[in-house]
């Protein structure tokens, strides 16, 4: 139908347009779907006109429901506009009733990404316009899903989420606890925290998020780079402005622009996070499109990349240099100060030791045994005797053991002082340890690329509480994978299911269309009780 | 000759009769992925785009049923030619959905008017009744007057429409016929408010573009498939079965490569999948 022209290009026909009697018609169709099987399923063709005529039925309706096209009034839509350059889709109209779960809100106007975009693009709430010409939702698929936002695999994962119901966000890494954080069980405590000071600015930082980052607006955390320098001088610098990120600033928005200047990195190009987020209530000027979320009350710190700079004894680096004059409050100097004579005067005084302390530095010295006060190690003359006297007290002790048993190549895994119960029997002849999924996972958390977590998903039933800025916690973490990638490996797994925390990880594996969601299970086996 | 544009090594089809065509005649079934325009919020029933496998394109494209092309990307240039005839067009199908909507407004009055004038009369033959018992003339014929009169109107303000009405227009893009007004008093031509315009969210691409054709014989950014030792196999494997008259699709749920059907709208009782 539609022939080559000389340049060798095909023309692409146009897809359907409905005229305006047609439109009127759309309306008017049935709005619930036709049942979905006429009867019970066929299994083997049988030749009948009753299998053909049924299976005619069905096929027709399936092309009916495919070719409608989707058909809304112009005041129900609202209009939004793609920002290619952002990755962001920017509402022009106010946003209905989907606002609740979705989309962000920053600098005063309302966006959604690509994803939720495309999907009620496909649900015909909204209208989505590229330079003033409104997408069809091919060209929507086109643009809106390329590499950098959401791949497709990823879009197919979240509209079909959605469609069954649950909330879906994008993953926020700002919301894992850093392992110091849950050591400290700092969570329970930040909650209490977050209702009382919602109205306070507070600063919060983020753990790097390894996200999906969209093409460069000026970026300033990712502008500074980590020129090569001699650590040694410039160990002081960066660090010193980031002990003082953690006053409380109130010129933020200022924050970002000046940052650029005296930040120095030190060979990795992670930013230091704790200038990363602005703070609360501030503009976002971040090129990083997150959720908006405002952590009010809980600062966010990657203590793995704050360096402080080191006054110990053992590595002393005293030349403290100024502080950025944007970092300091209004009619604050900060200076540059060398601390060596301050680190000369600590620990000068005795340390006068109450009497308990006393008593206890006693008793360890004695229940410590010196090797010197052994007589017959003093009979020793020289570390050949030392080593014979070793060897000698080494043959006594196994003198008891039978010969037969334990001097040839096989030992047994026991002596007879070790089994004293089933249960300790079972633990010393244990070849596999008790290990959870994410032990480890903490010093592996740097490490990057790959398999990230794409999505929080929260329940279908929180949906009437469900607040954007405060979701809490989610109910499950979504990686997604298609089927011809190779299966993670244990390292991302650690990884991904220590970045998780406590909310279990769901792999979503696409395969052409079909989903299946694998999840691991920490299980313990029984050990037998003593007896 | 169907075109299926293929990107980042994934085929879409996005035409209903393109779907229609490809399993009724071809044996081909592809998969579903997108939401249903008429039910968008449910998963048992996916609509366009459908998704061929890597395997079922290439067989289109080898058999000469299908041209694949690269997805094209959007022109500039061709975009102020776009934008304006779409705002020609919406100002268009905006005068069609008005004038449809009055002569819809106008022929619901129409069939109300029989029912009213009807009602009217019985009305007017119990109060007759009524005012034969209780002797008032005088109220029964104001009240016919008044019916005169009104009935008297709508004539004339049906004309006035219908000598508005201009000539019908070709198919066009976006806003377009209104259903829903109410029949309200009678007046002229009420212009459509903007809102209740309704409007197309089309899901195929309402114009022609050009696209190049992709070969897939060769390895590209759009077609990674070719060469490939796994994607090989799969091929071979799925054209055998197709060639023997077998309907096959996507076995990810069930671990294996393909599930085998008899015909399109069969299922097996036990599924076999093939193992590659």
């Amino acid at each position: 139908m539609e022939p080559e022209t000389e340049s060798g290009t095909v023309e692409v026909p146009a897809g359907r347009v409905l005229s305006a009697p047609e439109l009127l018609a759309a309306r008017s169709r049935p709005q619930r779907l036709p049942q979905r099987s006429h009867g019970p399923k066929d299994f083997l063709p049988d030749g009948s006109a009753a299998q053909e005529e049924r299976l005619r039925r069905c096929r027709q309706e399936l092309w009916q429901l495919l070719a409608e096209e989707r058909v809304e009034r112009l005041g129900s839509l609202v209009a939004a506009e793609w920002r290619p350059v952002e990755g962001f889709v920017e509402l022009k109209s106010p946003a209905g009733k989907f606002w609740q779960t979705m989309g962000f809100s920053e600098q005063g106007r309302q966006r959604l990404h690509p994803e939720e975009a495309l999907y009620l693009l496909e649900c015909g709430s909204i209208q989505l316009f590229h330079q003033d010409l409104p997408l069809s939702i091919q060209e929507a698929y086109q643009l809106l899903l390329t590499g950098d936002t959401v791949t497709f695999l990823q879009y197919q994962v979240f509209s079909h989420l959605k469609r069954l119901g649950y909330v879906v966000r994008r993953f926020q890494p700002s919301s894992i606890l850093s392992p110091y954080e849950r050591q400290l069980n700092l969570d329970g405590s930040a909650q209490h925290l977050k209702d009382k000071n919602s109205k306070r600015k507070r600063r919060s930082s983020s753990s790097w998020s390894t996200n999906k980052k969209p093409k460069a607006q000026e970026n300033p955390l990712q502008g500074v780079d980590g020129t090569p320098e001699n650590p040694t001088t410039s160990n002081p610098s960066p660090c010193n402005q980031n002990s003082r990120c953690l006053e409380e600033d109130p010129q933020e928005s200022s924050l970002v622009k000046g940052s650029t200047g005296p930040f120095r990195l030190l060979g990795s190009l992670e930013p230091c996070p704790g200038r990363a987020r602005e703070g609360l209530g501030c503009n976002w000027e971040n090129g990083r499109v997150e959720n908006g979320v405002r952590r009010a009350g809980k600062p966010r710190w990657n203590f793995e990349q704050i360096c402080f700079p080191n006054l110990a004894s053992d590595s002393r680096h005293t030349l403290l240099l100024a502080p950025a004059p944007e970092l300091l409050p209004a009619n604050v100097a900060g200076r540059e100060t060398d601390a060596e004579d301050w680190c000369h005067k600590l620990n000068q005084r005795k340390e006068k030791l109450s009497k308990q302390e006393r008593e206890q530095q006693a008793e360890g010295r004695d229940f410590r045994e010196d090797v010197n006060l052994d007589p017959e190690v003093l009979c020793c003359s020289g570390w050949q005797e030392y080593k014979e006297l070793l060897q000698r007290r080494h043959l006594q002790k196994t003198q008891s053991r039978p010969q037969h048993l334990w001097d040839q190549p096989v030992t047994p895994l026991l002596s007879p002082s070790q089994a004293n119960t089933p249960a300790t029997v079972l633990q010393q002849i244990s070849v596999l340890q008790t290990t959870h999924l994410d032990d480890g996972g903490a010093w592996l958390l740097e490490k990057s690329g790959g398999l990230e977590i794409t999505f929080d998903v929260y329940q279908a039933d929180a949906v009437a509480t469900f607040r954007k800025n405060n979701p809490g916690k989610p109910y499950a973490r979504m990686c997604i994978s298609g089927s011809d990638e190779p299966v993670p490996d244990l390292c991302t797994l650690k990884r991904l299911s220590y970045q998780s925390g406590d909310v279990p990880l769901i792999f979503a594996l696409v395969d052409h269309g079909d989903i299946s969601f694998y999840s691991f299970r920490d299980f313990t086996l029984p050990t037998d009780l003593e007896h | 000759m169907l075109v299926v544009e293929v990107a980042n090594g994934r085929s879409l089809v996005w035409g209903a009769e393109a779907v229609q065509a490809l399993r009724e005649r071809l044996g081909v079934g592809g998969r579903t992925v997108g939401a249903l325009p008429r039910g968008p919020r449910q998963n048992s029933r996916l609509g366009l785009p459908l998704l061929l496998m890597p395997e079922e394109a290439r067989l289109l494209a080898e058999i000469g049923a299908v041209t694949l092309v690269s997805a094209p990307r959007p022109d500039p240039r061709q975009h102020s030619l776009a934008l304006a005839s779409f705002k020609r067009q919406q100002e268009q199908g905006f005068q069609e959905q008005s004038t449809l909507a009055a002569e819809a407004r106008e022929s619901r009055r129409q069939e109300l008017l029989e029912k009213i004038a009807e009602g009217r009369a019985a009305k007017k033959q119990k109060l007759e009744q009524g005012a034969a018992d209780r002797e008032s003339p005088a109220a029964g014929e104001s009240q016919a007057a008044a019916e005169s009169q009104t009935s008297g109107e709508t004539p004339a303000a049906r004309t006035t429409e219908m000598g508005a009405r201009p000539d019908p227009a070709e198919p066009e893009e976006a806003a377009q016929g209104s259903s829903s007004p109410q029949p309200g008093p009678s007046n002229g031509v009420a212009p459509l408010p903007r809102s209740a315009l309704l409007v197309q969210l089309a899901t195929a691409r309402p114009r022609p573009v050009k696209a190049r054709p992709l070969d897939w014989r060769v390895q590209s950014p759009d077609w990674p498939h070719a060469g490939r030792p796994a994607h090989e196999l799969r091929y071979s494997i799925y054209r055998d079965l197709w060639e023997r008259g077998f309907f096959l699709s996507a076995a990810g749920k069930f671990g294996g490569d393909f599930l085998v059907y008899p015909g399109p709208g069969f299922k097996l009782s036990t599924t076999s999948t093939s193992h590659s």
